[in-house]
């Protein structure tokens, strides 16, 4: 079930919270099973079942995996461990690449093929992060099948992340009480975070969309340009939100996880972006891909080809397509550039240049992101510089830039710490944290209204 | 003591969940976050279940969903957790006071483009136009010709009338091009042979400062009917600027198809009916079900959402006006929802008149024509509708 779904904001999430707080704490983490179990079963009762064959075949693969090394057998506790992460990997690659590796032999899947599960990616993530783990940890590795199952299934982050990583999990599982700081950081984050995605990124797509829309030959140059700003804020809020609301959940749940989105479109160049946007998938390629690789320990060459070999997995891991895979090289060749050639330059420019540079050139990276193939994304590119005719400016740029003038105030703002930091002190004065608690309100209001009265849109991101 | 507020960040790797860095300063944990939310949350879940539905809603003019039934099939096959969801959303309490919320909040935000509809400037608000197509027309068009050449004896005439969007063009949001519908239409009309057409985009032009269409309908006025009506009498040879007419304010507070698209409920339409100064009498029939009503205006929808529809109760496949005039003059309208209006002037003048409307009728028209005796058919449209219309073509071909 998604988290901005009216039926998990308005009854499960808060019967859930209740019935977390009124069980005694060892039943809580049974419970929370439960609930995300049923929450799996609700989206698809399909996915519900792969989901718990899936975690059957990891668990028991862990089990023989660190019997066999108990043993001293290291030799074939390691060919269980690569055929467990070779069939988590199959699994994915069925449900999400097999289409693509077919067109590549200019074939096609057959219509009843089977969906993907909604979250594969993310589920398949944790998969292969809780098999890493429970070889290379001690703690992890002692984790039961109750534990195991709660971290793959986990609600707030099911669907479309965090990705945590296994051993994050499992050092908190015994104790998580939930302190009143966290219950009113959780609640107001979630809130805050369902305010992005329904009240700024949904109002953002349906702009974007109607720029979308614009055939190249009507598509002036400043309407492009809004575009591609419409759609970047549009995908930072959309995802950012949701992370704020799995983050907000997991507060509630007594659990605390790493910052997923920390301001990335203040970063002052493409590796302090990496630290920034999705931090999760970048630990994640970074500890299981990058650093098993060599790093950046073996000199410039293999450092290079480690670079591209993440990036290039990353555009993939985004979907099956050439454009992410164009925008995942994007970021490779801009990360090289800056660690090989710009390193020195840079340091020499001011932070705010930097900041703005950076910025523009991320933006810009989107553009094959949001096209839906390699042409539509030359033909846009061609747009940006006015070369399809239709000229710098039209009426219906004009049209669009008044109606987005406010929401693109709004989303400059809630990129930086602004409205964070504001919201701080605010809450710190001494009627501060009822002021606070208004504005929070404020933002459910209006966020059950955008839900009610907008057609439906999933997160971007939720078809990962 | 002043709290500390957050550190401006630091291009190391990503920081820690905020609520355990903050926790050194004294930032009393309120309750008051958690007791809102779930408050708020749990009210209206809560309402939204428990309290009784209602099955059409007329803020939104549609019918609300059902209670999904519970069988394992549609479990198993994920239709009854969509249906679920569904009901939840569109029995949610208050439903109708939020859209509104939210389309207060989306206009004053900057939007100016709503669900199909443009936020025009004074309240105003307008249909997003359709663009003709040529091989539609074409259709349409060819459709009609032979029509005419079947039914000889039959005068035919086609007014299409100009939408709001054209007329009314300077209530437009600002930077958005009206459609040419003159240009629309006129190129339509010269597709047409041996059928008169009338220029109601001139007439109505004419008139364009007065209260000719409805703010918040993608419907005419009576006045704007009114209008119309003039011009098409001099094109089918009756003295239509000869009638004078009572003019009746029927209701003050009319808030029609687009305030209901939009949730913008700021601005309210009077109805207006007009009832010819004649001695003619008409009742209206109803040939599916052979009922009988004394008038065209069904009074019961003025106390309803859809006012509109006070004009005949809605659209149906076909409709009779019978009439005490002695002319012996028989009017075939091919019609959609425009053409209700235009009848509270149209009734004079000919003995019966037969309302076709082509989305709800199935059935052959040459037993009809024979049956009534058809002298005159009129084809009424507005251009919007017309020009994504399928359904005349294939009932004249039948």
């Amino acid at each position: 079930m998604q988290l901005s779904s009216p039926v998990f904001i308005f009854l499960a999430m808060p019967l859930g919270f209740l019935l977390v707080r009124l069980l005694p704490q060892k039943y809580r983490n049974v419970f929370l099973l439960a609930e995300s179990c049923f929450l799996i079963a609700w989206g698809s009762p399909r996915d519900a079942l792969l989901v718990l064959l899936g975690t059957a075949f990891n668990w028991f693969t862990a089990r023989e995996m660190i019997s066999l090394r108990s043993a001293g057998r290291n030799h074939y506790a390691r060919v269980v461990f690569i055929s467990g992460i070779a069939a988590n990997l199959a699994c994915l690659f069925f449900f999400k690449y097999s289409g693509f590796a077919v067109s590549l032999f200019g074939g096609r899947l057959p219509s009843a093929f089977p969906a993907a599960p909604l979250g594969v990616s993310f589920y398949t993530f944790s998969a292969l992060s809780y098999l890493t783990d429970a070889k290379n940890d001690e703690t992890a590795a002692q984790a039961g099948f109750l534990d195991t199952a709660l971290y793959l299934t986990f609600f707030p982050k099911f669907l479309s992340g965090p990705i945590v990583q296994f051993r994050d999990f499992i050092s908190q599982l015994h104790s998580h009480p939930a302190s009143a700081q966290a219950l009113e950081t959780g609640f107001a984050r979630f809130a805050v975070g369902l305010g992005k995605k329904v009240l700024l990124a949904d109002a953002l797509t349906g702009l974007f969309a109607a720029v979308a829309a614009q055939p190249f030959s009507q598509l002036s140059a400043a309407e492009a340009w809004l575009g591609v700003f419409l759609y970047a804020f549009s995908l930072y809020f959309d995802f950012s939100g949701y992370s704020d609301m799995a983050l907000g959940l997991s507060s509630l749940c007594g659990f605390s996880f790493r910052e997923n989105f920390v301001y990335p479109y203040t970063a002052e160049s493409f590796t302090a972006f990496w630290r920034r946007w999705h931090v999760s998938l970048g630990a994640w390629f970074r500890d299981y891909v990058y650093i098993p690789l060599g790093g950046s320990r073996r000199g410039n060459l293999i450092t290079a080809r480690n670079l591209l070999a993440v990036w290039l997995l990353t555009g993939l891991w985004h979907g099956a397509e050439w454009t992410f895979l164009l925008w995942g090289l994007y970021h490779a060749i801009m990360l090289l550039c800056e660690k090989f050639i710009f390193s020195g330059f840079k340091q020499k420019l001011p932070l705010p240049v930097n900041r703005a540079f950076t910025f523009l050139l991320v933006v810009l990276g989107w553009v094959p992101f949001f096209s839906a193939d390699l042409s539509y994304a030359g033909g846009y590119v061609l747009s940006l510089i006015g070369a399809q005719g239709a000229g710098a400016v039209n009426t219906h740029a004009l049209f669009m830039l008044s109606q987005s003038a406010l929401w693109l105030a709004v989303s400059a703002v809630g990129c930086t710490p602004l409205a964070h930091r504001a919201g701080e002190k605010i809450r710190s004065t001494k009627y501060g944290s009822l002021f606070y608690a208004a504005g929070i309100a404020f933002i459910l209001a209006l966020s059950a209204a955008a839900l009610l009265g907008g057609t439906a849109k999933s997160f971007l991101y939720a078809q990962f | 003591m002043d709290i500390v507020s957050v550190k401006p960040e630091r291009e190391e790797t990503a920081r820690k969940n905020e609520g355990q860095s903050r926790n050194k300063k004294s930032v009393r944990a309120g309750a008051a976050v958690p007791a809102l939310v779930l408050t708020f949350t749990m009210l209206f879940g809560a309402f939204s279940v428990l309290l009784p539905k209602r099955a059409f809603s007329d803020t939104e003019n549609r019918m609300l969903a059902e209670r999904p039934a519970l069988t394992f099939s549609s479990v198993a096959d994920g239709s009854f957790i969509l249906a679920a969801e569904a009901y939840f959303t569109d029995h949610f309490a208050g439903r109708d006071a939020w859209l509104r919320l939210n389309g207060i909040f989306q206009k004053a935000m900057g939007k100016r483009e709503l669900n199909g509809v443009y936020v025009g400037k004074k309240g105003h608000l307008f249909l997003i136009p359709t663009a003709p197509e040529a091989d539609a027309l074409q259709n349409i068009a060819d459709a009609v010709n032979a029509f005419a050449l079947k039914n000889k004896d039959v005068r035919c005439c086609f007014a299409v009338a100009p939408n709001a969007n054209a007329i009314q063009k300077e209530y437009l949001p600002g930077n958005v091009l009206p459609p040419d519908q003159k240009a629309e239409i006129d190129g339509f009309y010269g597709l047409l042979k041996n059928v008169k057409t009338v220029d109601l985009y001139t007439a109505l032009s004419a008139h364009k400062q007065e209260y000719l269409y409805y703010l918040t309908d993608h419907h005419w006025t009576s006045l704007g009917a009114k209008y119309a009506f003039e011009a098409i009498g001099d094109a089918i040879g009756i003295p239509a600027r000869d009638l004078s007419c009572r003019r009746i304010v029927a209701a003050e507070n009319f808030a029609g198809t687009l305030a209901s698209k939009t949730g913008l409920f700021n601005v309210y339409d009077s109805v207006e009916l007009f009832v010819p100064e004649t001695d003619a009498a008409y009742y209206v029939l109803d040939p599916a079900t052979g009922e009988k009503d004394g008038s065209m205006y069904k009074e019961e929808y003025l106390a309803q959402k859809d006012k509109y529809a006070v004009l005949f109760g809605g659209n149906r496949a076909l409709t009779v006006i019978r009439t005490t005039a002695e002319n012996g003059r028989r009017l075939l309208v091919f019609k959609d929802s425009y053409a209700n209006a235009l009848m509270q002037f149209m009734y004079p003048y000919f003995s019966e008149i037969v309302m076709v409307d082509p989305r709800y009728f199935y059935d052959d028209l040459t037993p009809v024509i024979n049956q009534y005796g058809i002298t005159d058919a009129l084809f009424l449209y507005n251009a919007d509708t017309l020009w994504a219309d399928t359904s005349l073509a294939d009932v004249l071909a039948q």
